[in-house]
Formats: C-alpha cells, sequence, structure tokens
C-alpha cells in the first residue's frame, strides 16, 4: 500500500510482504503486499471469492504463507505466542455460530484472555467495554436471546475488551438494516479516531464514507479480485470510481455533491 | 451456590454409613473395606466422567457429546473382551487381567484420537467422525468375539460391560486416583480458554488461544482419565453426559463454573446412585449404570420442561 503520509520512521504495525498462500492445493492469495500504520483506516473490496477474508485469516496467522511474509510489529506473526498476536489483533467475524446459552457479560470476559489478571479485574474491564460499546444493560442477557442490532453491539463490545491494536472486521454490516449499518461503520469510524487501526472487509463502497466522517482520516482502499490486488489508493482518489469498475466489471460512477462519496453500480453497456 | 456445594459434601460424607447397620468388627470390615472404598470409587469416577463429558461437550459443541463419544470406551470394552477370551492368567503385571487388557485398549485409541487432533489440518468434527467409527468398528469386532465366545466368557463379559463400583479394599482406589488427579488438574486449568471456544475456533485464536493445542489436550487429557476409569471400572453410561446439563441448567453457561461444579457434581451424583444402588433391593446389587440412568433422564426431564414454562 503507498499512502500519501508515509513516515519513514515509523514501522509499520503490520506487513505483509509478496504473500502466496494456497490451502490444499488451491490457491488463494497471490503476491499480496499491504502495509498497516498506527491509525490506518484500511478497507478491502472485491467480488465474492476475491479472497478477502482469506486476507484476515493470514492477518491473523491462520493461514500460513508459502512466501513472502506476515510480520506484526516486525516480528514473523507464526513466531508470536498467541497473547501476543492477541495484543496485536482483534477479530470481529461476519455470522455468530455461538448455539449455547451465553451470558453477555460471560462473552466479554472471555475476550480477556490474554491478560493474566485475577477474575474481578476481568468483569470490571468486561464492564467499560460494554459500556464504550453502548451495551452496558444487556450485561445480564442471553445472547441467543438478542437482536441483531443488540448481538452487533456486544460483539463490538467483545472486540473492545480484548484492547488489541488492530481491529480486523469481515463485512460487519452484510446482515444488518440500513440505520444499523450505518451505526455500525460510524462505529469503525470513532473507533479509528480513538487511536484504533482498522482493517474492514467491506461489501458497501457508500458506507467507507460514514466511517470516514467519524474519524477524520481518509481510509485507504484496496481492490481484490482471485487473490490478487488490483488496485490500492484512497478513497477521495478520482481515479476510484475507474478501479472499481475494473474490478466488479460493471460502470460506477460517482453522484456528484453527494457527501459522503456516494457511489453507483450499474451493469456495463452491451452487458 | 455455597449451600449446594456443603450438601454435597455432606452427602459424600454420609454415603458409607447408609444401610445395614455396623456392628463389631464385620461392621468395621464392611464400613472400611467395603463402602468406604466404592465411595472413593464413586467420587473419582463420577468427576472424571462429569467434567471430560462437560469438556468434550464444549470442544466438540455437541450437546450430546459424552466420554464414550471418542471411542475410549469401546476400546477398553473390547480390551476387556480379548482378556476374558484369550487371556488365561487373572492378573498381569500385578494388575487384574481384564483391567490392563481394557486400559491397554483404551489407551491405543487415545493415542489415535491424540495423534489426529494434534494435526492442525483436520477439523474437530472430524475428530468426532474418527471417534465415532472407532466405536462402531470396535463395537463390530467385540460383537464378532462375544458370537463365538463360551457361555460363561460370555457372562463374565457381560457383566464387565455393565459397570461395576463395589470394591474390596483400596486397590483401585490407588490405581485411579494418580490418573483422576492429574486428568482433572489439566483439565480444569483449560477453563478460560474453553470459555472463548464458545464463539468458534476463529475468534478463540484471534483471542491468543492456542486451538489445537487446546483441543489436543482437552481430547487427549480426557480420554486418558476415561482410560483408567472405565479400565477399572467398566462402562458407566450416562454420568459424562447428563451431569454437565444438569449443572448447565442450574448455574449457567459459563465454563468457569460449569467445568469444575461438573466434576463435584459428578462425584455426588455417582456416590447417591451408587448408594441408591447398593439399598433399592436390600442384598441384591443393581449396577450402578441402571441407577445413573434412572435417576439421571428425569432429573434432566424435569428440568428441560421446568425452562420451558418459565
Amino acid at each position: 500500500m503507498k499512502g500519501a503520509r508515509e513516515s519513514a520512521n515509523d514501522p509499520p504495525l503490520l506487513s505483509v510482504r509478496n504473500v502466496n498462500a494456497s490451502i490444499g492445493g488451491v490457491p488463494l492469495l497471490h503476491d499480496l503486499t499491504l502495509t498497516v500504520r498506527e491509525g490506518d483506516l484500511v478497507f478491502l473490496l472485491g467480488p465474492n471469492g476475491a479472497g478477502k477474508s482469506s486476507v484476515l485469516r493470514l492477518l491473523l496467522g491462520r493461514i500460513i504463507p508459502e512466501t513472502g511474509s506476515v510480520e506484526l510489529g516486525g516480528q514473523a506473526i507464526a513466531r508470536l505466542s498467541g497473547r501476543e498476536r492477541a495484543a496485536g489483533l482483534a477479530y470481529l467475524p461476519q455470522r455468530s455460530t455461538i448455539v449455547e446459552s451465553m451470558y453477555v457479560l460471560d462473552l466479554v470476559v472471555a475476550a480477556r484472555y490474554r491478560f493474566a489478571e485475577p477474575q474481578r479485574a476481568s468483569l470490571a474491564a468486561a464492564r467499560i467495554a460494554l459500556a464504550d460499546a453502548g451495551a452496558a444493560a444487556l450485561e445480564n442477557r442471553i445472547w441467543t436471546t438478542l437482536s441483531g442490532g443488540e448481538q452487533q453491539r456486544v460483539s463490538l463490545a467483545v472486540l473492545l475488551a480484548q484492547d488489541a491494536k488492530i481491529l480486523l472486521f469481515d463485512e460487519p454490516a452484510s446482515h444488518l438494516d440500513p440505520a444499523q449499518q450505518i451505526e455500525i461503520y460510524r462505529q469503525i469510524g470513532r473507533l479509528n479516531k480513538g487511536g484504533r487501526s482498522i482493517v474492514c472487509v467491506t461489501h458497501d463502497i457508500n458506507l467507507i464514507g460514514r466511517a470516514a466522517a467519524e474519524s477524520g482520516r481518509v481510509p485507504k482502499v484496496l481492490g481484490l479480485r482471485d487473490g490478487r490486488e488490483q488496485f490500492s489508493c484512497e478513497s477521495v482518489s478520482p481515479q476510484l470510481p475507474t478501479h472499481l469498475s475494473d474490478l466488479f466489471t460493471l460502470e460506477v460512477r460517482r453522484l456528484p455533491d453527494l457527501d459522503p462519496a456516494t457511489f453507483i453500480f450499474e451493469p456495463r453497456a452491451g452487458g | 451456590m455455597a449451600s449446594l456445594v456443603l450438601v454435597g459434601i455432606l452427602v459424600i460424607l454420609a454415603a458409607p454409613f447408609l444401610g445395614r447397620s455396623l456392628e463389631g468388627d464385620t461392621g468395621q470390615f464392611v464400613l472400611w473395606q467395603l463402602r468406604v472404598p466404592r465411595v472413593l470409587m464413586a467420587v473419582l469416577v463420577g468427576a472424571t466422567l462429569a467434567t471430560v463429558g462437560a469438556v468434550y461437550q464444549t470442544l466438540l459443541a455437541n450437546p450430546l457429546a459424552a466420554p464414550s463419544t471418542v471411542g475410549t470406551t469401546a476400546g477398553a470394552t473390547l480390551g476387556a473382551l480379548v482378556a476374558v477370551l484369550f487371556l488365561p492368567a487373572t492378573s498381569l503385571a500385578g494388575l487384574p487381567a481384564i483391567a490392563t487388557a481394557a486400559f491397554v485398549g483404551a489407551l491405543f485409541v487415545t493415542f489415535l484420537l491424540t495423534t489426529l487432533a494434534q494435526n492442525g489440518r483436520v477439523s474437530v468434527n472430524d475428530v468426532l467422525l474418527l471417534g465415532v467409527a472407532i466405536s462402531l468398528a470396535a463395537g463390530a469386532i467385540s460383537a464378532g468375539l462375544q458370537y463365538v465366545a463360551d457361555q460363561t466368557s460370555l457372562a463374565v463379559a457381560v457383566r464387565w460391560s455393565l459397570g461395576h463400583l463395589p470394591q474390596v479394599g483400596y486397590e483401585g482406589v490407588l490405581f485411579l486416583t494418580p490418573w483422576v488427579v492429574v486428568t482433572l488438574i489439566v483439565l480444569l486449568r483449560q477453563t478460560r480458554a474453553l470459555e472463548s471456544w464458545i464463539a468458534g475456533e476463529e475468534v478463540a485464536h484471534s483471542q491468543g488461544v492456542d486451538v489445537v493445542r487446546l483441543r489436543t489436550v482437552g481430547l487427549g487429557m480426557g480420554a486418558l482419565g476415561v482410560s483408567a476409569v472405565v479400565a477399572w471400572c467398566g462402562p458407566i453410561a450416562f454420568v459424562g453426559l447428563i451431569v454437565p446439563h444438569i449443572v448447565r441448567m442450574l448455574f449457567g453457561s459459563s465454563r468457569r463454573i460449569l467445568i469444575p461444579a461438573s466434576a463435584l457434581s459428578g462425584a455426588v451424583f455417582l456416590v447417591a446412585c451408587d448408594t441408591a444402588a447398593r439399598l433399592v433391593f436390600p442384598g441384591r446389587e443393581l449396577p450402578v449404570g441402571v441407577l445413573t440412568a434412572a435417576i439421571g433422564a428425569p432429573m434432566l426431564i424435569y428440568l428441560v420442561s421446568k425452562r420451558r414454562v418459565s
């Protein structure tokens, strides 16, 4: 990623260099290079099957690169202990797979795993995280009884309780209603403003502006297709509509005079 | 909850004194050589089976998982059957031949299981499938052997497979205690990691849990403890399946409470069942497996129905 404000003195938080990865012989990622600096707000876009989720799994250390390197704070991720890794990266999956009747508070406390602290401290930190996520009232509720929006707030509290430098989101709005979609992206923006670095796989370019407005930073956008980087630029780049058109094989235009930036997708002529 | 713990401990302490009165030297013998050993066995076995059941239900994300799911019980049964049919000696290396053979059979399965669980490329579901496959294979071989066995051997084998806690003396207690203590300590230390596991492997990994190590230790250590228990006492059904559910309905789903509470509740539950097995028909012992089902199943049904109404 080439950003406008590269400072050679700041080591990147997360550095992916020329990574090739496959699973069971199926190639997933080709020659991927990605840098996340402190305070970055990065969005990954691409059609289904482009490898966006694989990038997140690579960052988490769940996928081992065949060639190239993935480094967190200058150290190869595979060499870090689980707790060191958890201090750097926290992950919000696309869908929750919790089927048991867990209490919300216990779920948030579990995220404190990396801290060797007494139970009292975990409970206190969990309650703070719930309050920050606007879910303090849900503490004694059972997860499976929560609405979609309530689960989203609790998931955010779980993420905050882990207190990691970089937050990874996998299509955080894909199953939410429009109001909730806007709200989660604004939350992401606020988290970024508060100092967390963000890597977010997104399915909707128009939501990026919501995050940018809250954060005050210019987001970086990385387009992926077939496991390869197609483009990387800032979200305000005038090239973005062209990049998006090539990425999705559609006609993409930016609608004028709208803030935040809004793009419209149309089928290609003759297609 | 502290009061329930107290009640549980009292139940365990009172158990050896229930039943026919103890008088004189015979009474002392009955108390110290017959009743106390079997209560201690029930504590060891019950705590192990229930804890392993709770851990397996978490790791395999399956409320129907039980200590026998991964095949150790089937391996033990096969080993015991082979001993009954083919080993003339009644003791090997100082231990009863059946127990030793059952232990070897169960350990072999434990070894297969741990090797597979350690392979990061294998999903937890595949490990579960292996356990089921082993159970079925061992069961088929056992059935075949039973078919060609003579009547006496068959009777011994069937008796063994019903499970048995009655003991004379402390040989069993001395054999089991180290295995049980190690198993429980190791499994209890996994409690925090298991709490993270509930949200899924990806989330647990991102929270810092070594997921491959957790499932290897959880499945492997659990299988080891169950191997020792089943080797000495035969299969005792339902404890590992039912007790975690009862505990969960009474005390909630947090692993921090569920795992230790399962250990204690399993001990109390099995002591209660064993005492009932001893007293229900005076002069005749019922196999404890009958009681675990007879007491455990209605308890579970009652708790489930109470939840629906509220």
